[in-house]
């Protein structure tokens, strides 16, 4: 950098040996390098292309569908897998988190608001009539435990059918409550019976419990065992 | 054609390759140590940060900004101008022709620094772009990449004047560099920064170009070195020239496909990872087959590994290269990735390749080269000695504890059993040895600055033999020579 004039030392300066003095490394140095000719073993060359293959199995196999929208690496075939049947009371605990901001996680609702759950004819009772007040809802005055509420309970239809029979069977089983599990066939059979029927009041509820079920009897309602 | 074929003539070549190349490549290696300490300093700073949260807790300095320039400072600070001043001394030296465009290249070098130092005040201030290894806004990423248009236009240059008649395998890396590093920079920025492509396609070109920023730019440059070195100091040709023409070509061939690989278990069209994986996979050849190539070469040699600074370093930087690439090749795996993806492996692995491999191997080039460059010796044996055995301790501490933590941290995450913080309290300690190895790496760059700033200090000065890791030369007894001359 500070002797810039001194960049063409050849020119610089025409005496050999003071050019080579100043350039002790690069005259002590080994000549550039060169390449050897040393044979690549075949085998080695064998399985360079033995391994190439491997590499192309793997992404044949692993290359999904080789669209911009095939997400999985092995294609998707084979019988469905079913997924296993879920424990309703720990499903039914997690749904009824929605419940809670009314009926309390106690179950007991709040005193001349929202009716309690626990000990509650209309949850112990009639599994069909329970089934159909989850999926309606009620609107007006209604009377559970001799307390007369008036409240709306919105309708749960959106959820499926295996939820609506978990947190039924999980109402039905807290709070010292003990009934029988819901069937989830029922909550199928009675989400069609009650389909347009809009929410219920406390008569048109009683009269829907009263009449019988359209097809396959339903059995009794377990008696409430307290 | 005018070839060279005494040994006089090739002497004279070499000397006028490197007085050509003089202030150019000091410029630019000089540069590049600078980012390197800078980019040393800033990585213990995030180091520090992971396991002492409140240390300098300055808007400037948070994890997300420091973190960013840490990484862009070494692969552009100190990578690109290192590889650089390797590409163009190498080129004269292999094409035995004087350095063209002198002037331009000065310049070039001093916009690429101010490039760097524009992004880099840009990503302190909070104007990073938030794209991993492209984080410089688009304004100062223009000024790295202008300066690379006379780099490869002198490259191109000095190979059409080329006064050998055979062209060296490290010709073929540093020729192909040039082709690939402009070609990746502007398709990157393309795809991102301006928007060509979206979503999920921006995120592939994004780690499309962060591997081969470091497959493509950096490690041709320093197998490029490694090729040119071992054989130059130990006297003897490379082993096979079959061997380099497989390795050469299967580099090209693969490493392009590879950087998928860090998208493994993301939202991405199946066949792209594969593709990554199987890249990433045959990777194995090129590696092993270099490996072979620079292992028997050396073989028989092992002896000059006590004197040798140069050799030293660059068969650290050759053998780390088989390291980190099996490695990294391993870690593509969707299997490994199960594990180690989002730990501290990771980052084990890139130190490993960045420090274990390519930056031994751009220090040996600077032992080498600057006594030519500069027409004196290195002052310090023990500076080099110091320097060599930081590198080497450093990178190992700091691989060492990042991949076994990352290994246990993988596992730990992977068992839902273990709360999220007890995994953030085991890394402590290693989080710690990592600033620990930072301290080292940074001590070995100390020593390296002052040996070179000596050198860049103090008039000419010559002598018959070089500095060796036996000399006995020290500062004291340089000026004492000094005064004789």
């Amino acid at each position: 950098m500070s002797d810039q004039k001194n960049s063409d030392p050849i020119q610089m300066h025409p005496d050999e040996d003071s050019v080579f003095r100043i350039h002790t490394a690069a005259m002590r140095e080994m000549e550039e390098p060169r390449d050897g000719i040393s044979p690549t073993p075949v085998s080695y060359i064998i399985t360079c292309f033995l391994y190439l293959l491997c590499g192309g199995f793997y992404m044949g196999y692993y290359g999904g569908t080789w669209k911009g929208d095939g997400l999985a690496e092995r294609p998707i075939g084979g019988p469905a897998v079913v997924a296993p049947p879920q424990d309703p009371m720990k499903l039914g605990r997690e749904i009824f988190n929605s419940c809670m901001q009314c009926h309390q996680e106690s179950g007991l609702g709040v005193p001349g608001s929202y009716p309690p759950l626990a000990g509650s004819e209309y949850v112990l009772g009639d599994k069909r009539r329970l089934a159909a007040i989850l999926m309606n809802g009620i609107n007006g005055d209604f009377v559970v435990k001799g307390q007369t509420y008036n409240s709306k309970m919105p309708s749960w239809a959106m959820l499926e059918d295996e939820e609506i029979a978990a947190v039924a069977t999980y109402v039905r089983n807290t709070w010292g409550n003990r009934a029988d599990t819901m069937p989830i066939d029922l909550v199928k059979s009675v989400r069609k019976e009650v389909d347009g029927k809009g929410e219920w009041k406390s008569a048109t509820l009683a009269e829907f419990a009263a009449t019988a079920p359209p097809a396959a009897a339903v059995p009794p309602p377990g008696a409430p065992k307290k | 054609m005018n070839v060279v074929n005494s040994p006089t003539e090739e002497i004279r070549a070499r000397i006028e390759a490197d007085s050509s190349a003089r202030v150019v490549v000091t410029l630019y290696w000089a540069s590049a140590l600078f980012w390197l300490t800078f980019a040393t300093l800033a990585g213990l700073i995030s180091s520090i940060k992971l396991h002492s949260p409140d240390f300098l807790n300055y808007e400037w300095l948070t994890f997300g900004r420091i973190r960013p320039v840490h990484w862009d400072t070494a692969i552009y600070g100190f990578g690109g101008l290192a590889a650089s001043g390797t590409l163009l001394w190498l080129q004269a030296r292999l094409c035995q022709v004087k350095l063209p465009f002198r002037g331009p290249l000065i310049i070039g070098g001093i916009l690429y620094n101010l490039g760097m130092v524009l992004g880099v005040i840009a990503v302190l201030a909070g104007y990073s772009t938030g794209v991993e290894t492209l984080e410089f806004p688009v304004w100062a990423m223009t000024f790295l990449v202008l300066p690379f248009v006379v780099i490869v236009i002198a490259n191109f240059t000095m190979y059409a004047r080329k006064k050998t008649q055979h062209t060296y395998v490290s010709q073929w890396y540093l020729m192909a560099v040039t082709v690939w590093f402009p070609v990746l920079v502007l398709s990157a920025e393309a795809c991102i920064n301006f928007g060509a492509v979206d979503g999920v396609a921006q995120a592939i070109a994004n780690w499309w170009y962060g591997h081969n920023v470091v497959g493509l730019f950096a490690t041709p440059t320093g197998i490029a070195a490694a090729y040119y070195l071992i054989p130059k100091v130990i006297g003897k040709p490379i082993h096979s020239y079959h061997l380099s023409l497989v390795g050469f070509w299967t580099n090209a061939i693969f490493y392009n496909w590879a950087g998928t690989h860090h998208l493994t278990g993301g939202p991405l069209p199946a066949w792209t990872i594969t593709v990554g994986v199987v890249g990433s996979m045959m990777m194995f050849i090129p590696v092993i087959t270099i490996g072979i190539n620079h292992h028997m070469t050396m073989l028989g040699s092992f002896h000059l590994l006590k004197t040798s600074p140069t050799l030293r370093f660059a068969v650290m930087g050759s053998m780390m290269y088989t390291v980190a690439s099996f490695q990294g090749s391993l870690e593509a795996l969707r299997t490994h990735q199960e594990v180690t993806h989002f730990t501290h492996y990771t980052i084990g692995h890139v130190h490993l390749g960045m420090y274990g491999f390519f930056a031994p191997l751009m220090f040996a080039m600077m032992y080498y080269a600057m006594p030519r460059l500069m027409r004196q010796e290195w002052s310090s044996a023990r500076l080099i000695r110091i320097h060599f055995w930081c590198t080497l301790v450093g990178t190992a501490l700091y691989g060492g504890a990042m991949c076994f933590a990352g290994v246990k941290q993988g596992l730990m995450m992977n068992d839902p059993a273990i709360p999220f913080l007890k995994v953030v309290e085991f890394t402590i300690p290693f989080l710690q040895l990592r600033t620990l190895a930072g301290l080292i790496l940074l001590s070995g760059t100390m020593a390296f600055l002052i040996n070179f700033g000596r050198m860049m200090a103090r008039h000419k000065l010559t002598f018959a033999d070089p500095t060796l890791f036996t000399s006995e030369r020290n500062w004291d007894a340089l000026l004492e020579e000094e005064q004789k001359v």
